[in-house]
Protein backbone atom coordinates (compact mmCIF):
# COMPACT_ATOMS: atom_id res chain seq x y z
CA UNK A 1 0.00 0.00 0.00
CA UNK A 2 1.54 3.63 -0.74
CA UNK A 3 1.38 6.06 1.88
CA UNK A 4 -0.54 8.69 -0.23
CA UNK A 5 -2.56 10.53 1.73
CA UNK A 6 -4.84 12.50 -0.50
CA UNK A 7 -6.05 8.98 -1.57
CA UNK A 8 -9.89 7.32 -0.35
CA UNK A 9 -8.05 4.61 -0.02
CA UNK A 10 -6.24 5.16 2.87
CA UNK A 11 -7.94 3.02 5.18
CA UNK A 12 -10.71 5.10 7.28
CA UNK A 13 -12.05 3.67 10.69
CA UNK A 14 -15.88 2.66 11.44
CA UNK A 15 -16.01 6.18 13.04
CA UNK A 16 -14.52 7.73 10.31
CA UNK A 17 -17.07 6.34 8.09
CA UNK A 18 -20.17 6.50 10.42
CA UNK A 19 -19.48 10.28 10.26
CA UNK A 20 -20.26 10.68 6.79
CA UNK A 21 -24.05 9.16 7.84
CA UNK A 22 -27.22 11.23 9.40
CA UNK A 23 -28.65 9.98 12.71
CA UNK A 24 -31.22 11.26 14.99
CA UNK A 25 -31.05 9.21 18.54
CA UNK A 26 -33.78 8.46 20.00
CA UNK A 27 -33.73 8.30 23.96
CA UNK A 28 -33.83 4.43 24.81
CA UNK A 29 -31.97 1.92 22.72
CA UNK A 30 -34.36 -0.61 19.70
CA UNK A 31 -31.68 -2.80 20.72
CA UNK A 32 -31.47 -5.15 24.00
CA UNK A 33 -29.62 -8.22 25.32
CA UNK A 34 -32.60 -10.65 26.19
CA UNK A 35 -30.76 -12.60 28.74
CA UNK A 36 -26.96 -10.84 29.19
CA UNK A 37 -25.75 -14.04 30.79
CA UNK A 38 -26.29 -15.48 27.58
CA UNK A 39 -23.83 -12.95 26.00
CA UNK A 40 -21.44 -13.83 28.85
CA UNK A 41 -21.37 -17.36 27.98
CA UNK A 42 -20.97 -16.52 24.21
CA UNK A 43 -18.99 -18.21 21.64
CA UNK A 44 -17.20 -15.91 19.57
CA UNK A 45 -19.59 -13.05 19.99
CA UNK A 46 -20.49 -12.68 16.20
CA UNK A 47 -22.75 -9.29 16.96
CA UNK A 48 -19.16 -7.67 18.12
CA UNK A 49 -17.85 -8.81 14.18
CA UNK A 50 -20.66 -8.47 12.15
CA UNK A 51 -21.97 -5.32 12.70
CA UNK A 52 -21.69 -2.97 10.04
CA UNK A 53 -21.64 -0.41 12.38
CA UNK A 54 -19.38 -1.88 15.70
CA UNK A 55 -22.61 -1.08 17.46
CA UNK A 56 -21.88 -4.12 19.83
CA UNK A 57 -18.79 -4.33 22.00
CA UNK A 58 -17.50 -6.69 25.06
CA UNK A 59 -16.32 -4.57 27.84
CA UNK A 60 -14.59 -6.44 30.48
CA UNK A 61 -13.28 -3.57 33.24
CA UNK A 62 -13.75 -3.05 36.84
CA UNK A 63 -17.40 -2.18 36.53
CA UNK A 64 -17.80 -6.25 35.33
CA UNK A 65 -17.84 -7.70 31.81
CA UNK A 66 -20.78 -6.96 29.55
CA UNK A 67 -21.94 -6.02 26.04
CA UNK A 68 -22.16 -2.07 25.28
CA UNK A 69 -24.88 -1.43 22.46
CA UNK A 70 -24.38 1.71 20.93
CA UNK A 71 -27.39 1.89 19.03
CA UNK A 72 -27.37 5.59 18.33
CA UNK A 73 -24.52 4.10 15.45
CA UNK A 74 -27.16 1.43 14.02
CA UNK A 75 -27.65 0.91 10.63
CA UNK A 76 -30.79 -1.08 10.58
CA UNK A 77 -29.36 -3.47 8.90
CA UNK A 78 -30.41 -6.26 11.34
CA UNK A 79 -27.15 -8.71 10.67
CA UNK A 80 -26.82 -8.93 14.51
CA UNK A 81 -30.48 -10.04 14.68
CA UNK A 82 -29.75 -12.94 12.86
CA UNK A 83 -26.51 -13.90 13.13
CA UNK A 84 -26.94 -13.79 16.95
CA UNK A 85 -26.52 -17.63 18.06
CA UNK A 86 -28.88 -17.70 20.38
CA UNK A 87 -31.29 -15.38 19.21
CA UNK A 88 -31.22 -13.27 22.32
CA UNK A 89 -30.98 -9.32 20.65
CA UNK A 90 -34.37 -8.03 21.34
CA UNK A 91 -34.38 -6.02 17.85
CA UNK A 92 -37.04 -3.69 16.37
CA UNK A 93 -36.54 -0.63 13.63
CA UNK A 94 -36.17 3.07 15.68
CA UNK A 95 -39.36 4.31 16.92
CA UNK A 96 -40.72 6.46 13.96
CA UNK A 97 -38.66 9.67 13.01
CA UNK A 98 -35.48 8.43 14.73
CA UNK A 99 -32.19 6.54 13.43
CA UNK A 100 -30.43 6.60 10.14
CA UNK A 101 -31.25 8.75 7.25
CA UNK A 102 -29.31 7.97 4.23
CA UNK A 103 -28.64 11.05 1.80
CA UNK A 104 -27.52 8.67 -0.91
CA UNK A 105 -28.64 5.07 -0.31
CA UNK B 1 -57.50 8.19 12.11
CA UNK B 2 -59.41 5.03 13.52
CA UNK B 3 -62.52 5.77 12.05
CA UNK B 4 -60.54 6.24 8.37
CA UNK B 5 -60.99 2.81 6.16
CA UNK B 6 -59.13 2.32 3.25
CA UNK B 7 -59.70 -0.32 0.39
CA UNK B 8 -55.86 -1.06 0.50
CA UNK B 9 -52.55 -0.36 2.80
CA UNK B 10 -49.15 -0.86 1.69
CA UNK B 11 -46.65 -1.19 4.19
CA UNK B 12 -43.26 0.24 2.81
CA UNK B 13 -42.43 2.49 0.10
CA UNK B 14 -39.50 1.47 -1.67
CA UNK B 15 -39.98 0.02 -5.00
CA UNK B 16 -42.08 -2.72 -4.39
CA UNK B 17 -45.03 -0.60 -2.18
CA UNK B 18 -44.91 2.40 -4.28
CA UNK B 19 -45.19 0.16 -7.37
CA UNK B 20 -48.17 -1.64 -5.76
CA UNK B 21 -49.63 1.59 -4.31
CA UNK B 22 -49.34 3.51 -8.15
CA UNK B 23 -50.94 0.68 -9.51
CA UNK B 24 -54.37 0.79 -6.98
CA UNK B 25 -54.64 3.93 -6.97
CA UNK B 26 -54.67 4.11 -10.65
CA UNK B 27 -57.67 1.69 -10.55
CA UNK B 28 -59.81 3.94 -8.28
CA UNK B 29 -58.54 2.37 -4.59
CA UNK B 30 -58.42 4.21 -2.10
CA UNK B 31 -54.92 3.71 -1.01
CA UNK B 32 -52.73 4.84 2.03
CA UNK B 33 -48.98 3.90 1.52
CA UNK B 34 -46.60 3.85 5.02
CA UNK B 35 -43.19 4.67 4.98
CA UNK B 36 -40.83 4.93 8.11
CA UNK B 37 -37.89 7.02 7.08
CA UNK B 38 -38.75 10.64 7.24
CA UNK B 39 -38.85 10.28 3.62
CA UNK B 40 -38.90 7.47 0.76
CA UNK B 41 -35.18 6.08 0.28
CA UNK B 42 -33.92 7.67 3.80
CA UNK B 43 -33.06 3.74 4.89
CA UNK B 44 -33.01 1.84 2.11
CA UNK B 45 -29.73 1.19 0.41
CA UNK B 46 -29.11 -1.16 -2.72
CA UNK B 47 -26.12 -1.33 -5.58
CA UNK B 48 -27.89 -0.52 -7.13
CA UNK B 49 -29.36 -1.31 -10.24
CA UNK B 50 -32.75 -0.68 -11.74
CA UNK B 51 -34.14 -2.05 -14.42
CA UNK B 52 -36.24 -0.53 -17.27
CA UNK B 53 -38.43 -3.11 -17.63
CA UNK B 54 -40.07 -2.83 -14.99
CA UNK B 55 -39.98 0.93 -14.59
CA UNK B 56 -41.81 0.45 -17.97
CA UNK B 57 -44.80 -1.72 -16.56
CA UNK B 58 -44.98 0.19 -13.39
CA UNK B 59 -45.45 4.20 -15.22
CA UNK B 60 -47.14 3.88 -18.59
CA UNK B 61 -45.60 6.78 -19.80
CA UNK B 62 -42.34 6.08 -18.44
CA UNK B 63 -39.46 8.88 -19.81
CA UNK B 64 -36.07 8.18 -18.08
CA UNK B 65 -35.33 12.01 -18.91
CA UNK B 66 -37.62 13.19 -16.09
CA UNK B 67 -36.71 10.33 -13.42
CA UNK B 68 -33.46 10.95 -11.15
CA UNK B 69 -31.57 8.09 -12.51
CA UNK B 70 -27.90 8.30 -12.03
CA UNK B 71 -26.88 6.61 -15.54
CA UNK B 72 -27.94 4.77 -18.15
CA UNK B 73 -26.03 1.39 -17.99
CA UNK B 74 -24.14 0.81 -21.47
CA UNK B 75 -21.77 -1.56 -19.94
CA UNK B 76 -21.65 -4.77 -17.35
CA UNK B 77 -19.07 -7.14 -16.55
CA UNK B 78 -18.00 -9.85 -14.39
CA UNK B 79 -14.03 -8.96 -12.93
CA UNK B 80 -12.35 -12.03 -11.48
CA UNK B 81 -10.18 -10.58 -8.98
CA UNK B 82 -7.47 -12.57 -7.47
CA UNK B 83 -4.58 -11.45 -5.93
CA UNK B 84 -3.16 -8.05 -7.89
CA UNK B 85 -4.43 -9.51 -10.43
CA UNK B 86 -7.49 -8.65 -12.61
CA UNK B 87 -9.75 -11.28 -15.60
CA UNK B 88 -12.39 -8.91 -17.09
CA UNK B 89 -15.17 -9.91 -18.69
CA UNK B 90 -17.54 -7.52 -19.82
CA UNK B 91 -20.09 -6.26 -22.70
CA UNK B 92 -20.65 -2.91 -24.05
CA UNK B 93 -23.57 -2.17 -26.18
CA UNK B 94 -25.63 1.43 -27.24
CA UNK B 95 -28.68 -0.44 -27.86
CA UNK B 96 -28.42 -1.31 -23.75
CA UNK B 97 -28.33 2.37 -23.45
CA UNK B 98 -30.76 3.12 -26.19
CA UNK B 99 -35.02 3.00 -25.74
CA UNK B 100 -36.12 1.01 -24.36
CA UNK B 101 -33.15 1.27 -21.94
CA UNK B 102 -32.10 -1.74 -20.03
CA UNK B 103 -31.22 -0.68 -17.17
CA UNK B 104 -30.25 2.69 -14.75
CA UNK B 105 -27.96 3.02 -11.69
CA UNK B 106 -29.74 4.50 -9.22
CA UNK B 107 -28.95 6.15 -5.76
CA UNK B 108 -32.05 4.86 -3.69
CA UNK B 109 -32.74 8.21 -1.34
CA UNK B 110 -32.95 10.81 -4.52
CA UNK B 111 -34.82 7.72 -6.77
CA UNK B 112 -37.42 6.07 -3.86
CA UNK B 113 -39.02 9.78 -3.41
CA UNK B 114 -39.75 9.94 -6.91
CA UNK B 115 -41.01 6.76 -7.58
CA UNK B 116 -43.09 6.78 -4.62
CA UNK B 117 -44.33 10.46 -5.57
CA UNK B 118 -45.59 8.67 -8.91
CA UNK B 119 -48.11 6.75 -6.52
CA UNK B 120 -49.22 10.03 -4.56
CA UNK B 121 -49.75 11.77 -8.18
CA UNK B 122 -51.87 8.71 -8.95
CA UNK B 123 -54.02 9.63 -5.70
CA UNK B 124 -52.69 7.45 -2.97
CA UNK B 125 -51.87 9.02 0.54
CA UNK B 126 -48.59 8.78 1.51
CA UNK B 127 -47.48 8.68 5.36
CA UNK B 128 -43.60 9.18 6.20
CA UNK B 129 -42.17 8.44 9.49
CA UNK B 130 -44.70 5.54 10.36
CA UNK B 131 -43.30 2.39 11.61
CA UNK B 132 -45.77 -0.61 11.40
CA UNK B 133 -45.29 -2.63 14.53
CA UNK B 134 -47.64 -5.50 13.72
CA UNK B 135 -51.05 -6.57 11.46
CA UNK B 136 -54.61 -6.05 13.20
CA UNK B 137 -56.54 -9.23 12.49
CA UNK B 138 -60.53 -9.71 12.82
CA UNK B 139 -61.81 -10.23 16.73
CA UNK B 140 -57.80 -10.31 17.18
CA UNK B 141 -57.71 -13.57 16.40
CA UNK B 142 -54.34 -14.69 15.39
CA UNK B 143 -55.11 -16.52 12.44
CA UNK B 144 -57.87 -14.00 11.66
CA UNK B 145 -58.11 -11.64 8.26
CA UNK B 146 -55.84 -8.93 7.81
CA UNK B 147 -58.15 -6.42 8.19
CA UNK B 148 -55.23 -3.15 9.12
CA UNK B 149 -52.13 -2.26 10.97
CA UNK B 150 -51.05 -1.30 13.99
CA UNK B 151 -48.13 1.86 13.78
CA UNK B 152 -45.97 3.56 16.35
CA UNK B 153 -47.82 7.08 16.05
CA UNK B 154 -50.02 8.10 18.53
CA UNK B 155 -54.12 6.53 17.69
CA UNK B 156 -51.75 4.81 14.63
CA UNK B 157 -54.02 1.87 14.30
CA UNK B 158 -54.91 2.01 10.30
CA UNK B 159 -58.02 -0.14 8.74
CA UNK B 160 -58.53 -1.43 5.22
CA UNK B 161 -59.86 -4.34 3.45
CA UNK B 162 -56.34 -5.28 1.86
CA UNK B 163 -52.31 -5.00 3.39
CA UNK B 164 -50.08 -5.12 1.16
CA UNK B 165 -46.03 -5.82 3.29
CA UNK B 166 -43.66 -4.31 1.39
CA UNK B 167 -41.48 -3.89 4.20
CA UNK B 168 -37.91 -5.15 3.40
CA UNK B 169 -36.18 -8.27 4.24
CA UNK B 170 -37.35 -8.25 7.99
CA UNK B 171 -40.95 -8.10 6.83
CA UNK B 172 -42.93 -7.85 10.26
CA UNK B 173 -42.06 -9.67 13.05
CA UNK B 174 -44.95 -11.81 13.08
CA UNK B 175 -44.60 -12.90 9.14
CA UNK B 176 -41.41 -13.89 10.05
CA UNK B 177 -42.32 -16.47 12.97
CA UNK B 178 -45.01 -17.92 10.50
CA UNK B 179 -42.71 -18.66 7.59
CA UNK B 180 -42.99 -22.12 6.64
CA UNK B 181 -39.28 -23.28 7.53
CA UNK B 182 -39.44 -19.89 10.52
CA UNK B 183 -37.83 -17.29 10.87
CA UNK B 184 -34.63 -16.01 8.31
CA UNK B 185 -31.58 -17.58 8.87
CA UNK B 186 -27.93 -16.34 8.52
CA UNK B 187 -27.31 -18.43 6.22
CA UNK B 188 -30.01 -16.80 3.80
CA UNK B 189 -29.25 -13.61 4.01
CA UNK B 190 -26.31 -11.80 3.02
CA UNK B 191 -24.88 -8.60 4.67
CA UNK B 192 -23.71 -5.60 1.84
CA UNK B 193 -21.60 -2.74 2.80
CA UNK B 194 -20.78 -0.01 0.29
CA UNK B 195 -19.19 3.52 0.04
CA UNK B 196 -20.29 5.80 -2.52
CA UNK B 197 -17.03 8.20 -3.50
CA UNK B 198 -17.55 11.56 -5.23
CA UNK B 199 -15.31 11.62 -8.61
CA UNK B 200 -17.23 14.72 -9.98
CA UNK B 201 -19.36 13.77 -13.59
CA UNK B 202 -16.79 14.15 -16.20
CA UNK B 203 -14.35 12.42 -13.95
CA UNK B 204 -16.42 9.20 -13.84
CA UNK B 205 -16.92 9.79 -17.87
CA UNK B 206 -13.28 9.76 -18.16
CA UNK B 207 -12.34 7.07 -15.92
CA UNK B 208 -14.55 4.33 -17.32
CA UNK B 209 -14.28 5.38 -20.43
CA UNK B 210 -17.88 6.45 -20.63
CA UNK B 211 -20.41 8.71 -23.40
CA UNK B 212 -22.10 11.71 -21.22
CA UNK B 213 -25.08 10.02 -19.55
CA UNK B 214 -24.30 6.50 -19.85
CA UNK B 215 -23.22 4.23 -16.96
CA UNK B 216 -20.98 1.17 -15.91
CA UNK B 217 -22.04 -1.73 -13.44
CA UNK B 218 -19.49 -4.48 -12.55
CA UNK B 219 -19.81 -7.39 -10.19
CA UNK B 220 -16.49 -8.49 -8.84
CA UNK B 221 -15.69 -11.93 -8.34
CA UNK B 222 -13.16 -13.90 -7.22
CA UNK B 223 -10.53 -13.83 -3.89
CA UNK B 224 -11.64 -9.71 -3.61
CA UNK B 225 -14.48 -11.99 -1.31
CA UNK B 226 -11.48 -13.55 1.35
CA UNK B 227 -12.89 -16.94 -0.29
CA UNK B 228 -16.45 -16.42 1.65
CA UNK B 229 -19.43 -16.81 -0.58
CA UNK B 230 -19.98 -13.37 -1.68
CA UNK B 231 -19.94 -10.47 -4.83
CA UNK B 232 -18.32 -7.09 -4.76
CA UNK B 233 -19.76 -4.15 -7.22
CA UNK B 234 -18.59 -0.97 -8.56
CA UNK B 235 -21.55 0.98 -10.14
CA UNK B 236 -21.16 4.45 -11.62
CA UNK B 237 -23.49 7.25 -10.62
CA UNK B 238 -23.75 10.58 -12.16
CA UNK B 239 -20.97 12.00 -10.18
CA UNK B 240 -20.09 9.59 -7.66
CA UNK B 241 -19.42 5.81 -7.78
CA UNK B 242 -20.82 3.00 -5.61
CA UNK B 243 -18.22 0.52 -3.89
CA UNK B 244 -19.54 -2.62 -1.85
CA UNK B 245 -19.21 -6.02 -1.36
CA UNK B 246 -21.50 -8.86 0.39
CA UNK B 247 -21.34 -11.91 1.56
CA UNK B 248 -23.48 -14.56 3.19
CA UNK B 249 -24.02 -13.47 6.80
CA UNK B 250 -23.10 -16.97 8.59
CA UNK B 251 -20.35 -17.07 6.82
CA UNK B 252 -18.75 -13.37 7.61
CA UNK B 253 -19.72 -14.63 11.42
CA UNK B 254 -17.99 -17.64 10.85
CA UNK B 255 -14.61 -16.35 9.61
CA UNK B 256 -14.95 -13.49 12.29
CA UNK B 257 -14.38 -10.71 9.55
CA UNK B 258 -16.01 -7.02 9.85
CA UNK B 259 -17.63 -6.20 6.97
CA UNK B 260 -15.95 -3.02 6.27
CA UNK B 261 -12.33 -5.12 6.48
CA UNK B 262 -13.95 -6.86 4.07
CA UNK B 263 -14.80 -3.43 1.88
CA UNK B 264 -11.34 -2.21 2.72
CA UNK B 265 -9.80 -4.76 0.95
CA UNK B 266 -11.98 -4.73 -2.19
CA UNK B 267 -11.24 -0.73 -2.20
CA UNK B 268 -7.23 -1.42 -2.06
CA UNK B 269 -7.29 -4.10 -5.04
CA UNK B 270 -4.62 -2.72 -7.64
CA UNK B 271 -7.52 -3.17 -10.47
CA UNK B 272 -9.86 -0.84 -8.24
CA UNK B 273 -7.91 1.80 -7.02
CA UNK B 274 -7.14 3.86 -9.41
CA UNK B 275 -11.42 3.95 -10.38
CA UNK B 276 -11.24 5.35 -6.69
CA UNK B 277 -8.16 7.53 -6.05
CA UNK B 278 -8.57 11.36 -5.29
CA UNK B 279 -12.37 10.87 -4.42
CA UNK B 280 -13.86 11.43 -1.51
CA UNK B 281 -15.83 8.99 0.35
CA UNK B 282 -19.61 10.59 0.86
CA UNK B 283 -21.34 7.46 2.53
CA UNK B 284 -21.05 4.70 3.97
CA UNK B 285 -24.01 2.49 3.82
CA UNK B 286 -25.16 -1.70 5.22
CA UNK B 287 -27.94 -3.93 3.72
CA UNK B 288 -29.27 -7.14 4.26
CA UNK B 289 -30.55 -8.74 0.91
CA UNK B 290 -32.50 -12.24 1.36
CA UNK B 291 -30.82 -14.61 -0.91
CA UNK B 292 -32.99 -17.64 0.38
CA UNK B 293 -34.69 -17.56 -3.17
CA UNK B 294 -37.00 -20.28 -4.14
CA UNK B 295 -36.48 -22.21 -1.15
CA UNK B 296 -36.88 -19.85 1.36
CA UNK B 297 -40.33 -18.27 -0.02
CA UNK B 298 -42.97 -17.38 2.85
CA UNK B 299 -46.59 -17.47 2.12
CA UNK B 300 -47.36 -15.10 -0.32
CA UNK B 301 -50.57 -14.57 0.90
CA UNK B 302 -53.11 -14.71 3.81
CA UNK B 303 -56.82 -13.82 4.32
CA UNK B 304 -56.17 -9.37 3.53
CA UNK B 305 -52.72 -9.97 3.58
CA UNK B 306 -49.97 -10.23 0.15
CA UNK B 307 -46.48 -9.59 1.03
CA UNK B 308 -44.10 -8.68 -1.87
CA UNK B 309 -40.68 -7.22 -2.41
CA UNK B 310 -37.99 -8.31 -0.08
CA UNK B 311 -39.88 -8.49 2.33
CA UNK B 312 -41.04 -12.43 -0.08
CA UNK B 313 -37.36 -12.79 -0.34
CA UNK B 314 -37.70 -12.40 -4.53
CA UNK B 315 -34.05 -11.50 -5.16
CA UNK B 316 -32.27 -13.33 -7.44
CA UNK B 317 -28.78 -13.04 -6.60
CA UNK B 318 -26.76 -15.00 -8.78
CA UNK B 319 -27.95 -12.28 -11.58
CA UNK B 320 -28.48 -9.11 -8.90
CA UNK B 321 -31.48 -8.66 -9.94
CA UNK B 322 -33.92 -7.39 -6.78
CA UNK B 323 -35.53 -3.85 -8.18
CA UNK B 324 -37.23 -5.52 -10.81
CA UNK B 325 -38.69 -8.43 -9.10
CA UNK B 326 -39.88 -6.09 -6.52
CA UNK B 327 -41.66 -3.80 -8.64
CA UNK B 328 -42.74 -6.65 -10.85
CA UNK B 329 -44.43 -8.42 -7.43
CA UNK B 330 -45.73 -4.89 -5.87
CA UNK B 331 -47.85 -4.45 -9.36
CA UNK B 332 -49.15 -7.79 -9.38
CA UNK B 333 -50.18 -7.90 -5.63
CA UNK B 334 -51.86 -4.67 -6.49
CA UNK B 335 -53.85 -6.51 -9.38
CA UNK B 336 -55.04 -9.00 -6.93
CA UNK B 337 -56.41 -6.35 -4.79
CA UNK B 338 -57.74 -4.55 -7.45
CA UNK B 339 -59.55 -8.04 -8.31
CA UNK B 340 -60.78 -8.66 -5.03
CA UNK B 341 -61.99 -5.75 -4.66
CA UNK B 342 -64.18 -6.13 -7.70
CA UNK B 343 -65.54 -9.91 -6.44
CA UNK B 344 -65.67 -8.42 -2.54
CA UNK B 345 -63.80 -11.24 -1.61
CA UNK B 346 -60.04 -10.30 0.07
CA UNK B 347 -59.85 -13.96 1.84
CA UNK B 348 -56.59 -15.60 0.60
CA UNK B 349 -58.77 -17.53 -2.05
CA UNK B 350 -59.55 -14.05 -3.30
CA UNK B 351 -56.16 -12.66 -3.44
CA UNK B 352 -54.95 -16.20 -4.73
CA UNK B 353 -54.41 -14.53 -8.30
CA UNK B 354 -51.19 -12.95 -6.74
CA UNK B 355 -48.96 -16.03 -6.39
CA UNK B 356 -50.29 -17.79 -9.60
CA UNK B 357 -49.60 -14.36 -11.71
CA UNK B 358 -45.76 -14.43 -10.08
CA UNK B 359 -45.49 -17.92 -10.43
CA UNK B 360 -46.05 -16.96 -14.40
CA UNK B 361 -43.54 -14.27 -14.43
CA UNK B 362 -40.06 -14.29 -14.49
CA UNK B 363 -40.10 -13.65 -10.67
CA UNK B 364 -41.03 -17.00 -9.91
CA UNK B 365 -39.83 -18.25 -12.76
CA UNK B 366 -35.65 -17.25 -12.50
CA UNK B 367 -36.38 -17.96 -9.04
CA UNK B 368 -36.89 -21.87 -9.71
CA UNK B 369 -34.71 -21.79 -12.09
CA UNK B 370 -31.81 -20.75 -9.95
CA UNK B 371 -32.62 -22.04 -6.50
CA UNK B 372 -29.85 -24.68 -6.91
CA UNK B 373 -27.14 -21.89 -7.40
CA UNK B 374 -26.90 -20.56 -4.46
CA UNK B 375 -26.30 -23.71 -2.02
CA UNK B 376 -23.89 -24.83 -4.37
CA UNK B 377 -21.70 -22.09 -4.68
CA UNK B 378 -22.11 -21.85 -0.73
CA UNK B 379 -21.16 -25.82 -0.69
CA UNK B 380 -18.08 -24.73 -2.66
CA UNK B 381 -15.89 -22.35 -1.45
CA UNK B 382 -13.28 -23.67 -4.44
CA UNK B 383 -15.40 -21.32 -6.65
CA UNK B 384 -14.30 -17.74 -4.38
CA UNK B 385 -10.25 -18.87 -4.13
CA UNK B 386 -9.10 -22.01 -6.15
CA UNK B 387 -11.06 -21.79 -9.31
CA UNK B 388 -10.10 -17.89 -9.63
CA UNK B 389 -6.68 -18.66 -8.48
CA UNK B 390 -6.41 -21.33 -11.33
CA UNK B 391 -7.92 -18.77 -14.04
CA UNK B 392 -4.99 -16.38 -13.31
CA UNK B 393 -2.46 -19.05 -13.65
CA UNK B 394 -4.35 -19.66 -17.41
CA UNK B 395 -4.16 -15.99 -18.13
CA UNK B 396 -0.52 -15.82 -17.07
CA UNK B 397 0.22 -18.64 -19.76
CA UNK B 398 -1.98 -16.87 -22.70
CA UNK B 399 -0.42 -13.40 -22.17
CA UNK B 400 3.29 -13.84 -20.89
CA UNK B 401 5.94 -14.55 -23.14
CA UNK B 402 8.81 -15.58 -21.85
CA UNK B 403 10.98 -17.01 -24.73
CA UNK B 404 10.50 -20.71 -24.08
CA UNK B 405 8.32 -22.79 -26.58
CA UNK B 406 4.83 -22.36 -26.48
CA UNK B 407 3.98 -26.37 -26.43
CA UNK B 408 6.62 -26.79 -23.57
CA UNK B 409 5.08 -23.90 -21.43
CA UNK B 410 1.73 -25.41 -21.76
CA UNK B 411 2.55 -28.93 -20.36
CA UNK B 412 3.74 -26.87 -17.71
CA UNK B 413 0.61 -25.24 -17.25
CA UNK B 414 -1.21 -28.57 -17.70
CA UNK B 415 0.48 -29.85 -14.86
CA UNK B 416 0.40 -26.80 -12.39
CA UNK B 417 -3.24 -26.95 -13.03
CA UNK B 418 -3.59 -31.05 -12.48
CA UNK B 419 -1.40 -30.33 -9.20
CA UNK B 420 -3.92 -27.80 -8.14
CA UNK B 421 -6.79 -30.14 -8.49
CA UNK B 422 -7.24 -33.47 -10.48
CA UNK B 423 -9.16 -33.37 -14.13
CA UNK B 424 -12.01 -35.38 -12.41
CA UNK B 425 -12.81 -33.25 -10.15
CA UNK B 426 -12.46 -30.37 -12.25
CA UNK B 427 -15.20 -32.02 -14.07
CA UNK B 428 -17.48 -33.11 -11.45
CA UNK B 429 -17.40 -29.21 -10.31
CA UNK B 430 -17.77 -27.62 -13.81
CA UNK B 431 -20.45 -29.88 -14.70
CA UNK B 432 -22.50 -29.30 -10.89
CA UNK B 433 -21.56 -25.53 -11.23
CA UNK B 434 -23.66 -25.73 -14.87
CA UNK B 435 -26.53 -28.06 -13.72
CA UNK B 436 -26.91 -25.51 -10.35
CA UNK B 437 -26.92 -22.52 -13.09
CA UNK B 438 -29.02 -23.89 -15.34
CA UNK B 439 -32.11 -25.45 -13.07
Amino acid sequence: MSEDNRSPVRRMTVADRLFLVSFRPAHESHLRAKDPGLCAECVGRPCTTVCPAAVYEWLEDTDGARLVISFENCLECGACRLACPERNIDWAYPPSGHGVTYRYG
Amino acid sequence: MEQDKFDLIVVGAGPAGAAAAMRAARAGLDVVLLERGSSPGGKNVMGGVMYGHALRDAIPDFDPRTAPLERTVAEQGYWLLTGEDALRVSYRSPRHAAPPENCFTVLRARFDPWFAGQAEEAGAMMLTGTTVTGLIRRNEDPRGQVIGVRTDRPDGDLLADAVIVASGVHALPELLAARPHGDLRPDQVALAVKEVVHLGEEEVGRRFALAPGQGAAYELLGTITRGLPGVGFLYTNRDTVSIGAGVVLADLAAAGLKPYELLDGVKEHPMLRPFLDGGDVVEYSAHLIPEAGHAGLPDLAGDGLLVAGDAAGLVNSLRREGSNLAITSGLLAADAVIHARETGDSSARGLAGYAESLGRSFVLQDLRRYRQAMPYLRAHPEFFGLYPELAAIAADSVFLATGEPRRQRARKLIAELRRRRSPLRALRDLWGLWRALNG
